[in-house]
């Protein structure tokens, strides 16, 4: 039975299309036919939501089977939340509007930390008991994937399972293995005795953490023999032939990324040590220049819409960009369609192309450097250097474009003051450029915004040993710098750093943070990530409340041999690689990247990719170390 | 060059969404059917077409209009079947023709028939509130506040005059009881005729304020459609698709 939301309760909130579905090509199918019913679930608004690339592969994928039905799940916000808590409305799925409690799965997606509140306050709107220890006999699967899921401990005590690597394959698996056990209507637990088999799937009941005296882990392990130690993520092997949704749904509301998102390849050659991305989704794989062409002109016709972006963690580092782009040009240009170009690195950053791409808005350019003085920018491995920097501003800035926006870090690890003051220094060497342009070239009215976040540690990073500075640390940074950003041209932004003090406890947390995590949502936490509902406070009582000190996760250097919470998963990369980088990153040392030469960071256990090229002969390995991987097994 | 005009509907499913995003809607669908539209010059070539009067966000309708015009001849016919191909199912277009005339759908309509259901918590009898809108009906000025933003951004209520933009006003009973809507104290339904477009425009939920205000209760739910637009030739009232509208 659909739930039925009256016209005064939707015209009583921000937003009313957020719950009401119905967009081109969402899908349509007779709940009455399927067999599972699954509520893939984002802890965001809708906007955030389906802006979201791996959700709409997911979505399209699994109602590619005949005998599933998925449909889309947002986090209300916070006013429709109130008016389905007064009216007894049920959290309720997009397509069919039903409510989401009687689901076979629930499954969220982990995109961010400070998304978990909400999939509390979810679980809870649908009816579902939040420990998964509650859940019983005819209620649904909770399951989560994502990158947040390569460290599940915070959320182990309210997730079923866990999907861990790339989903495509996995969750047809999984989707198998539930049609049969739903025919034969065998226990609960049996059916997740049967799909802790399948590779890749986490199941954290099966497994319990003991800790040592000074409160670090002395291991998570299986409760039974069966069980496998050791988890490994999940890779698509062959891009080209894996499912990509040739249909996409077009929302009727504005959202973040409001175009089609073409994925050109999964990976990162780069290595910067502080990327969680760029190791977790090793080894980089490309698509085809032809099959990404023949994607974008389906996609382009499926959905009408008037903007391609080009998306992946480096996009200029693609092999066959020029190909590409040559390509999509040349087929969009008559029908109006732009492309778009996002996260561009500097190193790489051809302005011949942005200037064919990007004919109309000349203002705003972007860059990363990350940190402000080669020192430090050799101990993050960001190989980016002040000239690559300044000759790429200068010619955008000879090109007309007169805006150009700087990131940074602050708090990265082995920083010193003289660090943070050359962030302010490398803004005025940017200002200065558009100076040397002559003033009929270049563009009117320069903008330097500049702008930093707190530098959080993650797990699977060569920085995941590192404390992070304390708040009061950061503050102080950010305040010198402020002092030193000086000019009319120069503006500065930082980010709150209490928000990322709670980032690095959920990211490195182990299963005790989830009863904080459960406490601040008992005391009204949600959307965390928003400002205006983000309550410090709250949380800190959370903390006091539990018992736990967050301090002890955020602001606590590890020793080299300390167990992780994440330590039973696999993604490749060993954590003996992950150590020497973590080594060489306080000599100042660089390490190439994988295009330039293979060190053997562990993730040739897949066989695919980059790697396999080394292995096979078709690349010459240079100076390769070993993997380490006998070692730390 | 030539130029097409359609009625098109809204059903529940799209009702929600604001006039600007329709017009994305119908851009997009417009590229997906691959129809001959022309384009505005300029960086940001634009779509040529222009929608008639704006619908509340909220209101289900069967008569809005737009104009197209086409870079190359396109059969109504063709035109309509292509248009419908690439929408969402939630909007139809339910007649086309072509259009000849200098004036735009824009600037073309005056009025607007609204069905608008009222439900109150509190138990009303229908001649109650027949006998209330007579009542308004014969008043010779009726003035309630209108909200508009002030010259600093702030919300500022102004006294407004409404009665002459009220053409037509009558209650029934609402026949069967949409699902959700039992739990009211009563329900009831006005179709109103109001002056709509740019040279005086009455919104339904400023007339049902100017209702409330008569009755001394408030509406508690609201579902609105509108039902029918017009425009005028020669001072009677005319379909928008109606040949004299169109020459
Ligand atoms: S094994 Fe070598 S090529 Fe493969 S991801 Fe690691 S460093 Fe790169």
């Amino acid at each position: 039975m659909p739930v039925i939301i009256r016209d005064d309760i939707l015209q009583s909130v921000e937003k009313p299309a957020r719950y009401t579905g119905g967009e081109l090509n969402s899908i349509i199918k007779d709940p009455s036919k399927v067999s599972i019913r699954f509520a893939f679930c984002f802890p965001d608004v809708y906007e955030v939501g389906m802006s979201h690339l791996g959700m709409r592969i997911l979505y399209n994928l699994l109602n590619e089977r005949e005998d599933t039905y998925c449909e889309r799940v947002f986090a209300p916000w916070t006013d429709m939340e109130a008016r389905m808590r007064e009216n007894g409305i049920p959290l309720f799925s997009l397509e069919t509007r039903q409510a989401v409690g009687s689901f076979d799965f629930v499954g969220f997606t982990l995109q961010y930390e400070m998304s978990y509140t909400n999939i509390l306050n979810m679980l809870d709107l649908a009816g579902i008991p939040l420990e998964r220890a509650d859940r019983g006999e005819g209620q649904p699967f909770v399951c989560a994937g994502g990158p947040c899921a390569y460290n599940p401990e915070p959320l182990a005590d309210f997730i079923d399972f866990f999907m861990l690597g790339e989903g495509e394959e996995i969750i047809n698996e999984v989707m198998d293995v539930y049609g049969e056990w739903k025919k034969e209507g065998a226990s609960r637990e049996e059916f997740l005795n049967r799909i802790v088999k399948i590779e890749g799937i986490y199941v954290p009941g099966f497994y319990e953490p003991k800790y040592k005296g000074d409160g670090t882990l002395e291991a998570v392990s299986p409760l039974k023999a069966s069980y496998p130690a050791k988890i490994r993520k999940r890779i698509i092997k062959d891009l080209d032939n894996i499912y990509f949704p040739e249909k996409a749904i077009v929302p009727y509301i504005n959202i973040v990324h409001d175009r089609i998102m073409l994925e050109l390849f999964r990976g990162c050659t780069r290595g910067c040590r502080f990327c969680q991305a760029g190791y977790i989704y090793r080894p980089v794989r490309e698509r085809t220049p032809g099959k990404l062409a023949e994607l974008a002109g389906k996609l382009q016709e499926s959905t009408g819409y008037g903007e391609i972006s080009l998306t992946s963690l480096s996009t200029s580092d693609y092999s066959g960009l020029p190909e590409l782009t040559g390509e999509l040009i040349k087929e969009m240009e008559p029908k109006k369609v732009n492309l778009a170009l996002p996260s561009l690195r500097i190193d790489s950053f051809s302005l011949d192309l942005m200037e064919k791409v990007q004919k109309v808005r000349k203002s705003g350019l972007t860059f990363a450097p990350e940190a402000g003085t080669q020192r430090l920018r050799d101990i993050i491995n960001k190989g980016v250097t002040e000239e690559d920097l300044l000759n790429s501003v200068g010619l955008a800035f000879g090109g007309g474009w007169s805006g150009v926006k700087l990131y940074f870090m602050i708090g990265l690890p082995f920083e010193t003051m003289e660090d943070v003051e050359g962030i302010a220094k490398l803004g005025r060497l940017v200002a200065d450029e558009y100076f040397k342009v002559p003033k009929e070239k270049r563009g009117k009215g320069l903008e330097v915004s500049i702008s930093t976040s707190s530098f959080v540690p993650k797990p699977f990073t060569p920085f995941q040993w590192e404390a992070q500075d304390s708040i009061e640390t950061l503050r102080q940074k950010q305040k010198f710098l402020r002092d030193k950003i000086s000019g009319r041209h120069l503006k500065y932004s930082w980010h709150d750093p209490e928000l990322s003090m709670l980032e690095a406890v959920f990211a490195r947390g182990d299963r005790r943070v989830g009863r904080v995590l459960a406490r601040a949502w008992e005391l009204g936490c949600s959307f965390d990530s928003w400002g205006e509902h983000f309550k410090f406070d709250v949380w800190m009582q959370a903390f006091n409340d539990c018992g736990i000190d967050p301090a002890f996760y955020a602001n606590r250097k590890r020793d080299p041999d300390e167990v992780f919470p994440w330590d039973h998963i696999d993604i490749g990369v060993t954590k003996k690689h992950l150590l020497r980088e973590y080594q060489k990153a306080e000599k100042g040392e660089v390490t190439p990247n994988c295009m330039t030469s293979c060190v053997g960071c562990g993730a040739t256990v897949f066989g695919q990719g980059i790697c396999s090229e080394y292995s096979g002969g078709g690349r010459k390995q240079q100076n390769i170390a070993s993997d380490g991987r006998e070692e730390s097994e | 060059m030539s130029k097409i005009r359609v009625r098109f509907s809204r059903g529940e499913a799209v009702k929600f969404i604001s006039h600007l995003d329709l017009m994305k809607v119908f851009e997009r669908a417009i590229r997906r059917s691959g129809l001959p539209i022309d384009y505005s010059k300029g960086f940001n070539p634009h779509p040529q077409m222009v929608f008639g009067l704006p619908l509340p966000v909220g209101m289900t309708s069967d008569c809005e209009y737009a104009d197209f015009t086409l870079a190359e001849e396109t059969g109504t016919e063709e035109f309509m079947q292509r248009l419908n191909a690439s929408l969402p199912e939630g909007i139809r277009v339910t007649a086309a023709a072509v259009n000849n005339s200098k004036k735009n759908i824009m600037a073309s309509i005056r009025g607007a028939e609204y069905l608008l259901q009222i439900f109150t918590n509190e138990v009303l009898s229908l001649e109650n509130v027949s006998a209330g809108l007579e009542n308004m009906l014969k008043c010779e000025s009726i003035k309630v506040g209108k909200e508009s933003k002030g010259k600093d951004g702030r919300r500022v209520l102004r006294e407004t005059e409404i009665r002459p933009m009220i053409l037509k006003a009558a209650i029934e009973p609402v026949r069967v009881l949409p699902e959700g809507y039992e739990g009211f104290g009563s329900a009831y339904l006005i179709k109103a005729e109001l002056k709509a477009g740019s040279e005086a425009n009455l919104r339904p939920d400023l007339f049902l304020k100017a209702f409330a205000q008569q009755l001394g209760t408030t509406a508690d739910a609201v579902r609105m459609h509108r039902s029918a637009l017009y425009s005028e030739v020669g001072g009677a009232k005319a379909d928008p698709l109606d040949k004299a509208c169109l020459s």
